[in-house]
């Protein structure tokens, strides 16, 4: 093996050759979409480099490539000057690179112990994982984390398995720190803590790629921020040239105001009849336990009800109950008026349009655009001839004109799902549900793999839905999207809402504070 | 009624080594329905290397090579190639069945030079081998190496940002629970009906697949229901004898009924609720999968 | 310098890869299927003049028969993801239910065509309904489909035994554990070409040809077709939609077990006219249909054209033991080959190899 000494190396500037890790014009493609194109980046010892950019723009695909989570098409990696191969993440591990995934990527049904213990080569194959418990209880107590190294993963809410990531980095005492969004969850004084950690890195000449889509965390913390648009990078730039005018229109091309047009719409009226009623609703989730708590909410007409929370409180069980995928274990459910029961379970899918978290549940990716198009019709009259022929001309019409009016970028009807980016598949499924023409539409994280222009056409298109006297019940994580949107607004923390009333009312801080931490907490 | 025990044991012990193997490589996710071949084949192998060096001990071993062989085979296709486990299973018991035939096929009926008696020590047979079980169990819960095992059984796509090989620890697990299939099959040859006639061990793998499931894939509770299967084997016999007398052909369709009721009740009753089998069972990995 | 291997997942499957891989994988397995009676000391040439004699022989219609009917119900049930191993099992219960039936409650003096018909649905139930009941169990509660159909096999060929041994031992068959002939009412006619009488019989026949048609409709034109394959390809999907998978899961078992009895009708009414030990009933049709259904990629008419290539296989395969001393075992092994090769080409359809060279 030789080192350092290929030719293109002697070309570097010193920039490059003193870079602690240099990814020259990586490109990477899923099924034929383009999700980098010729990027490169560069991370200084000692410097905390922020990358920013929309839903969709790569960031996560950058860091998982040098992670070693994905293997680029081309394009190379130099780790202190040196080329190296990643090939997977004990490469990575190996060259000192350690990832906080945006979503915690850990095995539910081992213990904390036992994730942490195998990412760690000093752990061997045959010593027991809970030899580590106690400097998992040291580092978590030093951060203020309260995480149980004995517990099982699938025990954790969502945002102490984010944390039981963050404790994996440090232990891997890395000198290349990769966190992608990890503070979105955190409480304000664990925030400042882990900014603190990352001061501390960055003294010891380590380097951090802090993902973020928060530009005011972005100025506080950064040495450098690079920005990321469709897969490209817009350029980099000294925080101390940065502002935040300067970082929007770098990030979406020109000067947006976001949070402005939905805002000064009227509310939808509240005294109308009510399209959703539920009442003292329990769930229990895939391992038995209680994940909805006694809920009671109602939904009017021409009503947006916004629920927002962090991942796994109890808002998958909710709707999959709402749904008819989940039997409650108490409570009622009124739709229209009616009571649940009165309802077949094909009724339901079709009077609630549903778009769910994990949008790959709603769509079979191995099937052309017009058969899933059809996937809550194909057995009503519509497409139906003698009695059980599907017509499947008429799905081909249906299907190209939704790909037409929903601006999704295919091909042609008979395209298959699984060859459509994160953010058409999503667009799908939006413009299946809405045309089914429903009374009430739920929508979990509807945004979630979506750009700037598509989120706008996401909420335009769920605004212009109400307004046509529907309802919709928002779920997301994003409690801006929730603001922006909801006529009402409530929390949903550890299988309980906390109603934070009508819109205009909503403290947002409190708001958050809730999402964060629950009401009683104190 | 002693001497039914310590058949049940005897018939048992095979089906314990078997069903222990494949815990294993279901644990990281593996379904491998070659087993049943395995076993065959491995019955076979361990026959004719055992009539040719008058060595037991080597027969097992030779089982057990050749049912590594197997699982490697089943890994590659299976785990790198991405086929469907199922399939693949199926056709590597096909193949197995093939190759014990062709193996095995002028030899038939010779009398063994030797083999392993174990008629005397069940008692101690039996505390060996729930020792083994323990063993077993405790490297799988407690060690990091059970731990990467069920890591890639239960979420290989974490697993792999952990930084486990979940493509080498599948394959790995596969092969060892393929040699200790094989060694089931050797077992059943040299350590209990001693004789070797076309077709020997078949219908064994399957019962072990079951008795996987039943357990709830922890080498605890292994030797239970494979001792259980045990006393049916032993059962059958006696009552083909006076008084009894019973049909051999209807009894021979106990074994599997048994199989299918023990399977049923244990699904059909709320217990099946605390086992859970791997959650990726039976699904291929490919590293690139879309996790969100 | 190491070589490092990664795949990458194609952002279309190989053109023609519908062809190519079954077709591959056909010739990967004549060729070990050679080098094997090679061994055996056969001349290479020999297997090919036997396998080209075979593609015109009748007696691979007649195996061909058995493999079509139950290979397409096996490709229904692949397409909803159900794994019914259990062909074997059903093909006997189809037989042994229509023995019975023809054995002791067919008149004499019934119109064969009546009692053909009478027949066959009484086959088709009770295959289907042994498939049901495994479907049952799966879809109710979740008891593994691969499991419970293997078991029933093994419990459907002993009490087949049984009865040949036992109760049902013919009286005119002296002591052979088989039935007595049945009534030549229910006879099914067997093709005569000339003055020479062939194995095949003719309504079978007439219906293995139909069904691959019939459930290539069911697959792909019907809203159960799109059911089915909506289950198969994504439960979670077939659920959000409202699809009610147990229905889909008892409707393929259905459809799989039952076109599996009519072939076992097939073996009993038209070949034997008697019913005889259950190994030599199947035969292993059963678990050979398994390959048909992959080898046509689950597409009721690939499993035509691939449950006839496989007669011609197996009749060679019959040939082929006669003139040389190779076991019925090593068809085993060039089945197992050829079912290993063509899932291992189809990933080669869907996933791009890369080979890298580091330094
Ligand atoms: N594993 C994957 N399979 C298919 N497409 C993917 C995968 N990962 C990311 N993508 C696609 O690549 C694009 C960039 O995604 P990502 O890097 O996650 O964006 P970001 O983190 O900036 O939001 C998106 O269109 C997304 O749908
Ligand atoms: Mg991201």
């Amino acid at each position: 093996m030789s080192r350092g000494t290929t030719p293109q190396n002697l070309f570097f500037n010193q920039e490059y050759r003193e870079a602690l890790a240099y990814m020259k014009d990586i490109s990477k493609s899923f099924y034929g979409n383009k999700a980098l194109n010729n990027v490169s980046f560069n991370l200084r010892k000692g410097e905390i480099h922020v990358i920013l950019g929309e839903n969709g723009a790569g960031k996560t695909t950058l860091v998982k490539i040098l992670a070693g989570l994905y293997s680029p098409d081309s394009g190379e990696i130099f780790l202190e000057g040196k080329k190296v191969n990643i090939e997977s993440t004990r490469d990575a591990i190996k060259y000192g690179i350690a990832m906080v995934n945006q979503y915690p990527q850990l095995v539910e049904e081992l213990t904390v112990a036992d994730n942490i213990s195998l990412s760690l080569n000093n752990v061997g194959l045959f010593n027991q994982t809970s030899k580590i418990g106690d400097k998992i209880i040291e580092i978590s107590e030093r951060y203020g984390f309260r995480i149980q190294p004995w517990k099982e993963i699938m025990n954790l809410s969502f945002s102490e398995r984010q944390r039981v990531e963050i404790i994996k980095a440090i232990m891997l005492d890395a000198k290349v720190i990769i966190m992608d969004e990890p503070t979105t969850l955190l409480t304000t004084k664990e925030r400042r803590l882990i900014y603190q950690f990352m001061k501390k890195a960055k003294a010891d000449e380590r380097g951090i790629i802090l993902i973020t889509h928060k530009l005011s965390e972005a100025l506080e913390i950064a040495d450098r921020i690079t920005v990321l648009r469709k897969g490209k990078v817009v350029d980099t730039v000294d925080v101390s040239e940065a502002t935040y005018e300067k970082l929007m229109e770098m990030m979406f091309g020109r000067t947006v105001a976001i949070h402005e047009k939905i805002l000064k719409r009227g509310l939808g009226e509240t005294t109308s009849r009510r399209v959703l009623e539920i009442s003292d609703l329990s769930v229990k989730d895939n391992y038995g336990r209680l994940a909805v708590n006694g809920i009671s909410f109602h939904i009017h007409k021409g009503e947006i009800y916004g629920i927002a929370g962090i991942a796994g409180n109890g808002q998958i069980e909710l709707v999959e109950a709402l749904y008819g995928l989940r039997k409650p274990v108490k409570g009622d459910i009124k739709i229209m008026g009616k009571n649940y029961w009165e309802y077949s379970k094909k009724e339901i899918k079709r009077i609630i349009g549903y778009i769910p978290d994990k949008i790959q549940d709603a769509v079979v990716l191995d099937m052309p655009i017009y058969e899933n198009s059809i996937l809550k019709l194909y057995d009503t009259s519509e497409y139906i001839r003698n009695r059980f022929i599907i017509d499947y001309d008429r799905a081909i019409e249906y299907s190209s004109q939704l790909i037409k009016n929903y601006y999704i970028a295919a091909e042609g009807p008979d395209v298959y799902a699984g060859y459509l980016s994160g953010g058409n598949l999503q667009k799908l499924v939006l413009a299946r549900e809405i045309s089914i023409d429903p009374p009430l539409i739920v929508a979990v994280n509807p945004t979630r793999a979506l750009d700037h222009f598509s989120t706008e056409f996401v909420y335009e298109t769920l605004y212009k839905f109400k307004e046509t006297g529907k309802a919709v019940l928002l779920i997301s994580e994003d409690k801006d999207e929730v603001l922006r949107l909801s006529d009402r607004i409530s929390v949903m923390y550890e299988g309980r809402l906390i109603e934070m009333g009508r819109r205009e009312d909503v403290d947002v801080d409190l708001m958050e504070e809730y999402m964060i931490r629950g009401q009683n907490e104190d | 009624m002693l001497e039914l025990v310590a058949r049940a044991i005897i018939a048992g012990t095979p089906l314990l080594i078997a069903s222990i193997g494949e815990i294993y490589t279901e644990r990281s996710g593996v379904l491998n329905l070659g087993l049943e071949g395995i076993f065959v084949l491995g019955a076979a192998t361990s026959f004719v290397t055992t009539l040719y060096t008058g060595n037991a001990y080597l027969g097992l071993l030779v089982g057990g090579i050749f049912g590594a062989f197997i699982g490697f085979l089943h890994g590659i296709v299976s785990v790198s190639f991405r086929g469907r486990q199922v399939v693949s299973g199926l056709a590597l018991t096909m193949f197995s069945y093939g190759l014990a035939s062709l193996i095995g096929k002028s030899e038939v009926g010779k009398p063994l030079p030797t083999y392993i008696y174990v008629g005397d020590i069940w008692m101690e047979l039996i505390a060996i081998e729930i020792l083994i079980a323990v063993a077993f169990w405790y490297i799988l819960f407690k060690l990091k190496l059970g731990a990467s095992i069920r890591s890639v059984g239960d979420n290989p796509n974490a697993a792999e940002a952990l930084g486990v090989d979940v493509v080498k620890v599948r394959i790995l697990s596969t092969v060892f629970g393929s040699f200790m299939g094989g060694v089931a099959g050797a077992w059943y040859i040299l350590g209990y009906i001693q004789v070797w006639t076309e077709g020997a061990g078949m219908g064994r793998g399957w019962i072990a697949l079951a008795i996987v499931i039943v357990s709830a894939w922890n080498p605890l509770l292994a030797p239970v229901f494979s001792f259980l299967f045990g006393g049916i084997e032993a059962a059958l016999w006696r009552f083909q004898l006076p008084p009894y007398n019973l049909d051999p052909y209807l009894l021979g369709a106990l074994p599997y009924l048994a199989t299918l009721v023990i399977l049923f009740m244990f699904m059909a009753t709320p217990i099946k609720k605390y086992f859970r089998p791997p959650a990726s069972l039976g699904e291929p990995f490919y590293k690139e999968e879309r996790t969100i | 310098m190491k070589i490092e291997l990664s795949i990458k997942r194609r952002p279309r499957e190989l053109p023609y890869s519908n062809i190519i891989v079954p077709m591959g994988s056909i010739i990967i397995s004549l060729i070990v299927s050679d080098i094997l009676l090679v061994l055996s000391g056969v001349d290479p040439m020999v297997f090919f003049i036997v396998l080209a004699d075979s593609f015109l022989s009748f007696s691979s219609i007649r195996y061909a028969i058995p493999l079509i009917l139950s290979g397409v119900g096996l490709a229904i049930a692949y397409k909803a993801n159900v794994w019914n191993i259990g062909a074997e099992g059903q093909i006997l219960a189809g037989a042994l239910a229509a023995s019975g039936v023809a054995l002791f409650y067919i008149p004499p003096d019934m119109n064969p065509v009546t009692a053909a018909v009478v027949l066959y649905v009484i086959g088709f139930s009770a295959g289907a309904g042994l498939g049901l009941l495994a479907g049952i169990l799966k879809a109710r509660f979740n008891v593994n489909e691969v499991l419970s159909t293997l078991m029933l096999n093994y419990i459907l060929m002993q009490i087949v035994n049984y009865l040949v041994y036992g109760p049902w031992r013919g009286v005119r068959e002296y002591g052979y554990p088989r039935t007595d002939i049945f009534p030549d009412n229910v006879w099914l006619p067997q093709l005569i070409i000339g003055d020479m009488r062939t194995t095949v019989n003719i309504p079978t026949l007439a219906i293995s040809l139909i069904i691959p048609f019939l459930m290539y409709f069911l697959l792909f034109k019907t809203k159960w077709g799109y059911e089915i394959r909506v289950v198969g390809s994504n439960p979670n999907a077939a659920e959000y939609g409202g699809i009610n998978t147990g229905k889909v899961i008892a409707l393929t078992m259905i459809i799989s077990g039952g076109l599996a009895g009519i072939a076992g009708v097939g073996e009993v009414l038209g070949i034997y006219r008697q019913l005889i030990r259950a190994e030599r009933v199947s035969a292993g049709f059963g678990y050979t249909a398994i390959i048909v259904a992959w080898l046509g990629k689950l597409n009721p008419i690939g499993a035509l054209i691939a449950g006839y290539f496989i007669g011609v296989l197996v009749s060679a395969g019959y040939t082929l033991q006669i003139i040389s001393r190779i076991s019925y075992g090593a068809i085993n092994v060039v089945t197992g080959i050829l079912l290993l090769s063509l899932i291992s080409l189809d990933f080669i359809s869907k996933y791009k190899p890369i080979v890298k060279v580091v330094r």
